[in-house]
């Protein structure tokens, strides 16, 4: 499983890269949403995304709406991880805009995560 | 012989004429210019005296030619002398015509002038009868100052009065309004006055149409007070409130209707005179059994008097009561808004015109709903006025809170508030789809917290409602402050927390690399206190968002087993490890409507408890339907609690037992959510039934899909 994380917090893509990578899947680990959209344009070969919502200079949203523009990219499934508080209209958002799933970070382990990224290969 | 007789004769005749008209002419000619006449008139009488003497020497010596030229000659003459004397007599008299004339005209003169003397002399005439006049007036009114100094005992008195009049407006006024006082007062000051044992004020009600006597009137009871009310139609009271004149029993013929018959008085002797609050009448005041004579028309005078000191200090009464209350308005430091039953401005203070950027003036009269935009409240209101009695209306606090949101203000009520079958009252948006009719000129954010109160009259009718307006501006601010510290803060607490307790398992699992039985207890309880910090920070989240009315429900129909299957899903684990069972009771497949997640938190957390505070034995779920709604119980065979403790179980912070609390765990805070969650979703929850020592039955419902 080849896995595209966007997240800019390392303590968050350092544990789950260390998790992956334990698993034996293939991780990218990029610091926000433009990076990420950057990546995307040269290498689709992604089969899942892990997305965070906040993050400097282009937003989990944003890239969510960008990416779904994207020729070859907008069929690569999408679940969105957060730690923000209030997250019932941000989740409807998020779902309205293509992605899959809306996660709470602090109320899953990294294994949960792998098994979730899972569900998409 | 005849010639000569005739002769003889006129000669005689002419001369005589000439001699006595001579000084006459003389004088005449004096003083005319007529001076040649008296030479013609002499010259004449020379003459003639001349001829007359050659007539009789030739008469004598005869000839008859002679005697008739002479003859001749002296008719001439005498022809002549008589055409000038009647020629002298004519100029003579037109002369004196003449004279005459200038005579009228001086006489004319002197009339003009005696007109204008005989008009001085009526003016002073007139003048001298003025003064004669005002001498008499005088005259008069030194008479009636005698006269007022015979009756200088009343004078005296009146003038005692009028002191003790001021006395009593300067006393009323340090009584603040106090009316029974100032009735109790002025009535007392009239009946000393009018040396009577009784007086009373009545004042006006139009409900009744009736004066009613007022509490405090002298030489009354109080029970007797309110039998004195008299009708307006039918009492001598009620013609001297509808005449506006001063009335005694001896003015009018039926006397037996001066008073009622309920209290004795002797009413037959009885006075009562109009009352003003400025210039409209409001009442009377009347006094009973004088010992003066009211007949007498100074008395009545007197009386008069005393009324219209009496309506001054009234007025007075009134208008410090009135300023004390528009004091009392104004220095009132929340906005007022007070409207009638339809929901017309009566009244707004000077807090509540700022509030709203509004005049009084500009919205005096006018409807509350088009001020606020606000179509809901006025229904609100006007349901608060016919179908509420006292008690009801004594309970209730209504409490909301409205937020000026693009000039428009949007209210918003809490929980119980507003009418109690309006349950979708809770939260409304009345302001954001009618546009208001006044333009608001405040563009500052303003958010005040209302309470409607309505108004009731002595009746217990409601005819109003007051609104007072709590500005909560800066606690709104400072909540939201609060709610973003708390956001920020629990952010940031979480992703910290997330990756010690994602790292702390990763090493469980030996993903490092092998775990020796030391390293995973001690990572056990790292892992332990950690979950326990994470779930504190939640729950803190979760109550703050709770009490800020911004937790958000999604309701929608699901299997109630479902929810349950999760849930020992999740717990199962910890069930085994203490080797508990979970057990079922029924799989009926009912639909109940909520919001799903929040039930399996609130079921997470009744199980939770019960598997921390059970040591043998186990769980047991069960259901059933009663009446609409979904009776859950969750039974455990475990510590128990007891009686006391109950009712504070569902409290913030309010583990029964401290101790235990520190050895299984727990914020303190799920009971209160789980109340908090199932409430909002129109069910209970409460203890059904709990033994110490033997176990604890909870219990919650749900509505029915």
């Amino acid at each position: 499983m080849r896995v595209l994380l966007v997240d800019d917090d390392q303590l968050m893509t350092r544990m789950y890269e260390r998790k992956f990578q334990f698993e034996g899947h293939d991780i990218v680990v990029v610091d926000n949403g433009r990076s990420g959209l950057e990546l995307l344009e040269d290498d689709k070969s992604f089969d899942v995304i892990l997305l965070d919502v906040m993050m400097p200079e282009m937003n989990g949203f944003e890239f969510l709406e960008a990416k779904q523009k994207m020729e070859n990219a907008k069929d690569i499934p999408v679940i969105m991880l957060t730690n923000l508080v209030g997250s019932e209209d941000d989740e409807k958002k998020g779902i309205n805009l293509g992605a899959k799933e809306y996660l709470v970070k602090s109320r899953l382990q990294p294994n949960d995560i792998v098994e979730a990224a899972k569900k998409y290969v | 012989m005849f010639y000569f007789y005739t002769y003889s004769f006129l000669a005689i005749v002419i001369m005589t004429y000439g001699a006595i008209n001579y000084p006459k002419i003389l004088k005449l000619a004096n003083k005319s210019s007529h001076k040649s006449e008296w030479k013609i008139a002499f010259g004449l009488i020379i003459f003639t005296l001349v001829s007359y003497v050659t007539f009789i020497i030739l008469y004598v010596f005869g000839s008859q030619l002679a005697t008739d030229i002479i003859t001749i000659s002296i008719f001439y003459f005498v022809s002549v002398y008589v055409l000038q004397t009647i020629d002298l007599l004519y100029k003579t008299l037109k002369e004196s015509f003449q004279k005459n004339n200038d005579i009228n005209k001086y006489a004319d003169h002197l009339e003009v002038m005696v007109q204008k003397r005989t008009q001085e002399y009526q003016n002073k005439n007139e003048e001298i009868e003025k003064t004669v006049n005002e001498l008499t007036d005088f005259k008069k009114a030194m008479l009636s100052i005698l006269e007022d100094m015979s009756n200088s005992e009343d004078q005296l008195k009146v003038a005692l009065m009028e002191s003790d009049a001021l006395n009593m407006v300067s006393q009323t006024i340090t009584w603040s309004a106090d009316w029974d006082k100032m009735v109790s007062y002025v009535t007392k000051v009239i009946a000393l006055n009018m040396e009577a044992p009784k007086s009373a004020i009545f004042i006006y009600n139009s409900d009744s149409n009736s004066l009613v006597a007022q509490k405090g009137s002298y030489g009354f009871t109080p029970k007797e007070i309110e039998l004195l009310d008299v009708d307006t139609d039918e009492s001598l009271n009620g013609i001297a409130y509808k005449t506006k004149t001063v009335i005694q029993t001896s003015d009018i013929q039926s006397e037996k209707n001066a008073c009622p018959q309920k209290v004795h008085f002797d009413h037959s002797k009885m006075i009562t005179a109009p009352v003003y609050d400025g210039k409209n009448i409001i009442g009377t005041i009347c006094c009973i059994d004088p010992n003066r004579d009211i007949k007498s028309s100074k008395v009545k005078d007197f009386y008069e008097k005393l009324s219209n000191v009496a309506s001054v200090i009234i007025s007075n009464s009134k208008l410090i009561k009135e300023s004390e209350e528009q004091a009392i308005l104004k220095s009132i430091g929340e906005g007022l808004l007070v409207v009638d039953n339809l929901g017309n401005i009566e009244d707004i203070n000077k807090i509540a015109e700022n509030n709203f950027g509004i005049k009084k003036e500009d919205v005096l009269g006018k409807n509350v709903a088009g001020l606020l935009g606000f179509h809901e409240l006025e229904t609100l209101l006007s349901d608060f006025g016919a179908t509420y009695d006292r008690k009801h209306v004594e309970k209730m606090g209504h409490r909301m809170e409205c937020i000026l949101k693009d000039e428009k203000y949007i209210c918003a009520a809490g929980k119980n508030s507003f009418h109690k079958n309006c349950r979708g009252c809770n939260i409304f948006h009345v302001a954001a789809q009618k546009k208001m009719n006044l333009a608001f000129t405040k563009t500052t954010n303003f958010t005040f917290s209302a309470i409607i109160s309505p108004i009731l009259s002595d009746s217990s009718e409601v005819i109003g409602q007051v609104l007072t307006m709590h500005d909560v501006t800066k606690e709104v601010l400072m909540n939201r402050a609060k709610d973003e510290f708390l956001s920020v803060t629990s952010h940031e607490l979480r992703t910290p927390m997330t990756a010690v307790m994602g790292n702390i398992k990763m090493v469980l699992d030996g993903d490092a690399g092998k775990v020796d039985d030391m390293m995973r207890e001690y990572l056990n309880d790292a892992y332990i206190g950690s979950q326990r910090l994470l779930a504190l920070v939640e729950d803190m989240l979760n109550v703050s968002r709770i009490e800020q009315g911004r937790m958000q429900y999604n309701i929608s129909p699901f299997d109630i087993d479902t929810a349950i299957k999760y849930v020992f899903n999740t717990l199962k684990g910890i069930a085994s490890q203490k080797n508990l069972y979970l057990k079922p009771l029924n799989h009926d497949c009912v639909k109940v409507v909520g919001d799903e997640n929040k039930i399996i938190e609130v079921i997470t957390n009744l199980v939770g408890n019960a598997l921390k505070f059970t040591e043998g034995g186990g769980i047991s779920i069960g259901y059933a339907i009663v009446g609409n709604k979904l009776q859950v119980s969750i039974a455990d065979t475990g510590i128990g609690i007891s009686k006391e403790d109950e009712t504070k179980l569902f409290q913030k912070f309010s583990q029964v037992n401290l101790t235990l609390t520190n050895q299984k765990g727990g914020t303190g805070l799920g009971l209160y959510i789980c109340r908090q969650y199932v409430e909002a979703m129109g069910g209970k929850i409460w203890i059904d039934k709990s033994e110490p020592g033997r176990g604890t039955i909870f219990a919650f419902t749900l509505p029915l899909a």
